[in-house]
């Protein structure tokens, strides 16, 4: 090949603006990458200033990004910032000393948002002891005119751009402002807002932040002039939080969950994740917190989980959509509300800082698309951690209600004893006084309707609740049912079908004298798989018996029934059992089918942990400690790590997703128990370093 | 025509004398039956079985299992696209997730056998439609080919530009495999056939 017959690569002014239109879908991410430039830049300050954006334009519309940071050069300015691609910043991760900012907008795609946001920007540059300002402008909608009206393809690089010099006052001085003009998009009041909510959190204010950047928005036409920066006492009023941190020599993370007993979030130390040590911190806001939330931020959301990385926001990143619904969940927070409406927290009730930084978390890593992180185990991990972290709010969401609920009805009830003591009261003065009894007898008269109405008020309240406790029982039951009915239709299918494959094996091939064996061992097979549809439907018509009248039961007698009809299951799956029941226990009143439900999902529960176990074994201890009775029931199988222990017992949270676990049976203890004034919790295993123990604690009178 | 045809289906713990799967061997004795109920364990078998001429029968849910019919299905996929896989479930197609039904349907040379409506009979007539198939496929007509003529098997077909060698026995599992130089061969083969032809035609015109 001929050395001097080359071809040259060129692309055209348009190209350019394409690119870019795919790289920033929003505005507001825009203008975003633009202060990120000037965090990068080392400014203390960032102003950001919109005049005439609106859709009542009295004047030339533009927009002001200026900063006190370091400045350009003039060879910045070329070789840098005329540079499409220039990946200076990611071989200088840092901003220069003293601040050195770990750099956010590593990317290099601040010049495609300025194409954004406007069609003429002028740089405006100096760095400190420069005499001169340096004015470059660069005017995209000319280049495109020009090339539209020649004709012909203008390239790219073809294109020059004007600069200028003039003289600075002040030698000292430096930054870089950013002029844009000819707006392209309409700034309304409500994207301004979006913005200021978005640069508030450009930072964490969790972050120890030795050099902060203050970024100010001013916006005349709405009379916005505002600190969008936030810092650490702006979320002090939340009604809880907890903070989490970690240890790199033990390699242990500290884990948060809510301690039942004391009615507090507990920090307990677990050892160190897939996705490495994280700091966290969550405020919680109940209804009265989030509503001087509100008051003292309105132009901030209470808006979940965000996730920062080396200080800096990384996640669910500045785009995001007004409307509620359609805002980005990535860390699938609301997605888990429906399960459960009463207790789960909701993005709108906490602020979570999630902080990690590339050296601690070099798995957590940015998708392309910047829209999240890029979906491997570590991500999915941290995900997971998160969620468990949100279990202990929930702990305490659930436990304040029903403290709640209790002082409330508890303040009405002394007051009707209060009206009740004043009513004796004046009637043994009236007694005494026997002069006073006509001109008390009104007072008497009066008192006794109050008490009556605060009776009428008790009665009714207790009424209310109880209807409350039935709707969400029932709520609660309709929506482990909907995934119930999948797994049963499918257990009873797959049992009709077995049925049926022998039905029409009969069909097509009796009689046959060399067959016989054949026939007479489906004809049993046939008989059997008969008993399991008849036992599915048995547990599934169990839903439907709940509120059986309470009777007496040998409790002994009950497990040691189940266990015997458990015995193919165990034989079947080689699993040896061990049954310690030494006494015999007699309980009062209580509901046979409850104690049924607990045993029955425990066990599914153990032969599905057991499955891959070397020795397998399901063990059922019953005992009597003081006034409580003791059900331990443990396997050999895969075991619970330890920050998921309570998480366990929440409606459809399963570890055992891959062997089918639907995660509603530890639901159903959990409620069966508390229905029976009891405790259950898993705990150390008994067999020592494999499988699990639960323990159930309940009530018990000899 | 002998071929293998293979069940992984977690509720055929029976094996072969599973009742579906023994009349389908009533009614199909040119077959050689082979049954899992550990999807893994099929899988493995399929993937060690690929130069054999098979047609998989392949549950959707395994319940206690890691491996779904999905997944398995992926993973022949990932070494073979010829293979042919009926997919069987007892689940009405609307309970399975969308994105399932999606990633089948994306797929070459699959079916969907409805176990809970499908009788023996309507098995069969599957089983003979993807037999039709395979009078026309390239890697059947060769496999018949080296059945009639047993000398052609170890005579070179095929030699890589300065590389390996391939007898026409080799070659047939490199394309049951779909590996790089199957695929090409099998181009290079159809483009030669259709020149060929071109060229009679043109001669004899």
């Amino acid at each position: 090949m001929d050395d001097d017959q080359v071809l040259k690569w060129r692309f055209d002014v348009s190209t350019f603006r394409l690119i870019g239109r795919d790289l920033i879908t929003d505005r507001v991410t825009a203008l975003f990458e633009l202060v990120k430039n000037c965090y990068d830049a080392n400014a203390s300050e960032a102003t950001i200033i919109f005049n005439n954006v609106g859709l009542d334009k009295k004047g030339e519309s533009s927009i002001y990004i200026k900063d006190d940071g370091i400045g350009m050069s003039f060879t910045d300015i070329k070789d840098k910032w005329m540079v499409i691609g220039t990946s200076n910043k990611r071989s200088n991760p840092y901003s220069p000393e003293p601040f050195s900012r770990k750099c956010v907008g590593e990317k290099g795609i601040g010049r495609f948002a300025v194409d954004k946001l406007g069609d003429k920007v002028n740089i405006i540059t100096k760095q400190k002891k420069g005499k001169q300002w340096l004015n470059v402008e660069i005017d995209w909608e000319a280049y495109y005119k020009q090339s539209f009206e020649s004709n012909e393809i203008k390239l790219f690089t073809d294109i020059e751009n004007h600069y200028e010099y003039y003289d600075s006052e002040d030698i000292n001085e430096h930054g870089t402002t950013l002029k844009i003009t000819n707006i392209r998009e309409i700034w309304l009041e409500n994207d301004i807002k979006r913005f200021i909510e978005e640069a508030g959190k450009l930072v964490s204010p969790f972050a120890n932040m030795s050099y902060p950047m203050q970024i100010k928005v001013i916006a005349p036409e709405y009379g916005i002039e505002t600190i969008a920066t936030k810092n650490m006492d702006d979320v002090s009023i939340a009604t809880i939080s907890f903070s989490l941190g970690f240890d790199i020599t033990s390699q242990t993370q500290d884990s948060a969950y809510f301690d039942e007993e004391t009615g507090e979030i507990k920090i307990r130390t677990i050892p160190m994740k897939s996705f490495g040590g994280i700091k966290m911190k969550v405020y919680y806001f109940d209804e009265a917190a989030r509503r001087r939330y509100r008051k003292e931020f309105p132009n901030n959301q209470i808006d979940g989980v965000k996730i920062y990385r080396d200080s800096i926001i990384t996640t669910p990143f500045a785009e995001n959509e007004s409307e509620d619904d359609k805002k980005r969940d990535v860390l699938g927070i609301d997605k888990r509300l429906w399960m459960n409406i009463f207790d789960r927290v909701s993005t709108r009730e906490i602020i979570g800082i999630v902080e990690i930084t590339k050296k601690d978390n070099p798995m957590i890593i940015d998708a392309t698309n910047r829209q999240d992180f890029v979906d491997n185990e570590q991500y999915r991990d941290l995900k997971e951690f998160i969620i468990t972290q949100l279990d202990a709010i929930e702990g305490y969401k659930k436990y304040s209600r029903k403290k709640k609920r209790k002082e409330n009805s508890n303040t009405l009830e002394s007051a009707g004893q209060e009206i009740q003591s004043f009513i004796s009261s004046v009637e043994n003065i009236a007694e005494q006084n026997p002069n006073l009894k006509d001109s008390l007898a009104p007072v008497v008269e009066q008192a006794k309707k109050t008490g009556k109405a605060v009776r009428t008020a008790i009665k009714e309240k207790k009424e209310a609740e109880e209807e409350f406790a039935r709707k969400e029982s029932v709520y609660m039951s309709i929506m482990s049912l909907q995934e119930y009915a999948i797994h049963i239709t499918h257990a009873v299918r797959t049992t009709l079908n077995k049925i049926r494959d022998r039905v029409e094996y009969f069909n097509m091939f009796y009689p046959d004298p060399t067959e016989e064996d054949i026939f007479k061992r489906y004809a049993k097979e046939m008989y059997v798989e008969f008993l399991n549809v008849n036992k599915v439907i048995d547990y599934m018509l169990s839903y439907s018996q709940s509120n059986i009248q309470p009777e007496d039961i040998e409790l002994d007698e009950t497990i040691r029934e189940i266990f015997v009809e458990y015995t193919p299951l165990f034989n079947s799956n080689g699993i040896k059992t061990d049954l310690i029941i030494p006494e015999k226990i007699m309980l009062r009143n209580t509901r046979r089918q409850f104690f049924r439900d607990i045993l029955q999902n425990l066990i599914d529960n153990s032969i599905k942990a057991v499955r891959d176990a070397e020795q397998k074994i399901i063990r059922c201890t019953v005992s009597v400690e003081k006034e409580e009775l003791i059900i331990l029931l443990s396997d050999t199988g895969n075991g619970i790590p330890q920050e998921k222990r309570t998480w366990v017992f929440g409606v459809y949270n399963t570890t055992t997703q891959d062997q089918g676990g639907a995660g509603i049976g530890l639901y159903i203890v959990k409620t069966r128990v508390e229905s029976l004034k009891g405790k259950v919790f898993v705990t150390d295993s008994e067999f020592g370093e494999i499988g699990t123990t639960i323990r159930i604690e309940l009530p018990f009178k000899k | 025509m002998n071929y293998n045809l293979v069940f992984i289906d977690d509720n055929m713990r029976e094996g072969l004398d599973n009742p579906f799967v023994r009349s389908i061997g009533k009614f199909k004795e040119d077959a050689k039956l082979s049954v899992f109920v550990d999807p893994q364990e099929g899988l493995n078998y399929v993937l060690n079985n690929l130069n054999c001429r098979m047609i998989v029968f392949l549950d959707c849910k395994f319940d206690g299992y890691g491996l779904q019919g999905i997944n398995v299905l992926k993973k022949i996929r990932e070494q073979t696209s010829l293979l042919y896989i009926v997919m069987m479930s007892a689940n009405a197609i609307s309970q399975i997730a969308g994105l399932d039904i999606i990633e089948m349907i994306n797929e070459d040379f699959i079916w969907f056998f409805d176990r809970n409506n499908g009788t023996v009979k309507d098995a069969c007539d599957l089983i003979d439609k993807i037999k039709n198939l395979w009078t026309t496929r390239f890697d059947c007509v060769l496999e018949q080919w080296i059945l009639r003529h047993p000398e052609d098997a170890d005579k070179y077909a095929y030699r890589e530009l300065g590389g390996k060698s391939y007898t026409w026995s080799e070659m047939l599992s490199e394309l049951r495999h779909q590996s790089a130089v199957g695929k090409v061969f099998e181009g290079m083969v159809n483009d030669y056939y259709i020149y060929r032809f071109t060229k009679l035609e043109d001669s004899n015109g």
